[in-house]
């Protein structure tokens, strides 16, 4: 298959994904638009280099993050958690204080939830992306969605006694 | 597969399918409830990660490498860039508004699917997002096609759309962000005002001829300090 036309099809397939994966490192829309221009543009100078069809998914994600720790990051600040609270227990709050935990999570956790998440992979392949070993990803995977459901359901000032019996690592 | 580990795996992958999971979560009436709670935690995360991309995504991807490729022909690049960039800096010094009002413009510019809605929203789902943020509106004044609560500022403030007279009118109450007098918005082809409202202000920005100070008296929006 022709350069271009091969580039088109991983365009076409994933930049969505791409952007929402930028998005919610970034905090961002126009930012993550911006960050997603950019991995593209670095993936079709390397277009070459991908010799696996089936590996084109994890290979994109991993430049869009690449990207993102080499440009983005150094230049823009998280937003300030310090946010106030809305003060009924609806739907739109619950929406709300998703989006507010996701965002205060360490981002060693935040990394692996998202693509876990929005990518689809597994444990390995995160590991494999992130150079990490799988029993740390799912140590990180563990921690993000324990402390994500924790805090939704409110009970992350309870204390929480067996912790130490789900370390995975 | 005892509790412990059954939770465990689960909060390691929520979508995980080994058959040893589905059996304990078949057999244990405390996991299996434990399971259809979290689902439900799992099902609203994804819905929350889902934002949606910009429907010109692709097409600006394609374009940046259309661009690149075109890097064989350096002098053409070269007055483009030039082009690009007097452009910019013309626009940027003859609009930019100042800077609550130019958040009020990047906000409704960075969720514009909220104003392609066509549906009605649920009133209950107005009443909730109004209650959250203790503010009253006279909610029956217009039809509401979207309500939710965002981050504006670092602050969740209400943001909803409502159908005006020339198209989607964005009113965006912003708890804790006052202004002393009634403001002007313009921009984006968009017109509007920022008012303030007791602890807070308010914004309303429509097409432009939209009939911005008839929704101001109509709206009667109240935020409780």
């Amino acid at each position: 298959m022709p350069a271009n036309e091969r580039f088109n099809a991983l365009v076409h397939a994933w930049s969505a994904d791409h952007y929402r994966f930028a998005y919610w490192l970034t905090r961002d829309r126009p930012g993550a638009e911006d960050l997603v221009q950019e991995a593209y543009l670095r993936a079709w100078r390397a277009l070459a280099t991908l010799r696996d069809e089936q590996a084109a998914k994890s290979w994109l994600f991993s430049i869009v993050r690449n990207e993102y720790r080499r440009r983005w990051k150094s230049l823009k600040p998280a937003p300030s958690d310090a946010m106030e609270e809305p003060a009924d227990g609806s739907d739109a709050l619950q929406d709300w204080l998703v989006r507010r935990h996701l965002q205060a999570l360490p981002e060693d956790y935040r990394e692996p939830l998202l693509l876990q998440v929005l990518g689809g992979f597994s444990c390995e392949e995160i590991a494999d992306m992130l150079e990490v070993s799988c029993a740390t990803v799912m140590t990180r995977l563990f921690r993000a969605h324990l402390k994500l459901r924790a805090a939704l359901t409110g009970a992350a000032s309870r204390p929480a006694p067996r912790e130490k019996r789900h370390e995975l690592s | 597969m005892n509790c412990l580990d059954f939770r465990r795996a689960f909060l390691v992958d929520p979508t995980q399918h080994d058959p040893d999971f589905r059996t304990h979560a078949e057999h244990c009436p405390v996991c299996g409830e434990f399971l259809r709670a979290q689902g439900r935690l799992d099902e609203r995360l994804r819905r929350t990660l889902a934002v949606p991309a910009p429907e010109t995504l692709a097409a600006r991807i394609l374009l940046r490498r259309s661009f690149a490729q075109r890097l064989r022909h350096p002098p053409a690049i070269a007055a483009t860039v030039i082009v690009a960039v007097a452009a910019g800096v013309f626009a940027s010094l003859s609009t930019q508004p100042p800077a609550l009002e130019g958040e009020v413009l990047a906000h409704i510019r960075a969720e514009p699917e909220h104003l392609h809605t066509r549906q009605a929203e649920a009133p209950d789902k107005l009443a909730s997002v109004l209650r959250a943020l203790g503010v009253g509106m006279e909610a029956t004044a217009a039809k509401v096609r979207y309500a939710g609560i965002c981050d504006i500022r670092n602050r969740p403030g209400a943001h909803l759309v409502l159908e005006g007279k020339r198209g989607p009118v964005t009113v965006l109450i912003l708890p804790g962000e006052t202004v002393h007098e009634r403001r002007s918005i313009h921009g984006d082809g968009r017109q509007g005002a920022l008012l303030p409202a007791g602890p807070g202000s308010v914004a309303i920005v429509g097409e432009t001829g939209e009939a911005i100070e008839a929704l101001e008296r109509r709206l009667q929006i109240r935020i409780r300090g």
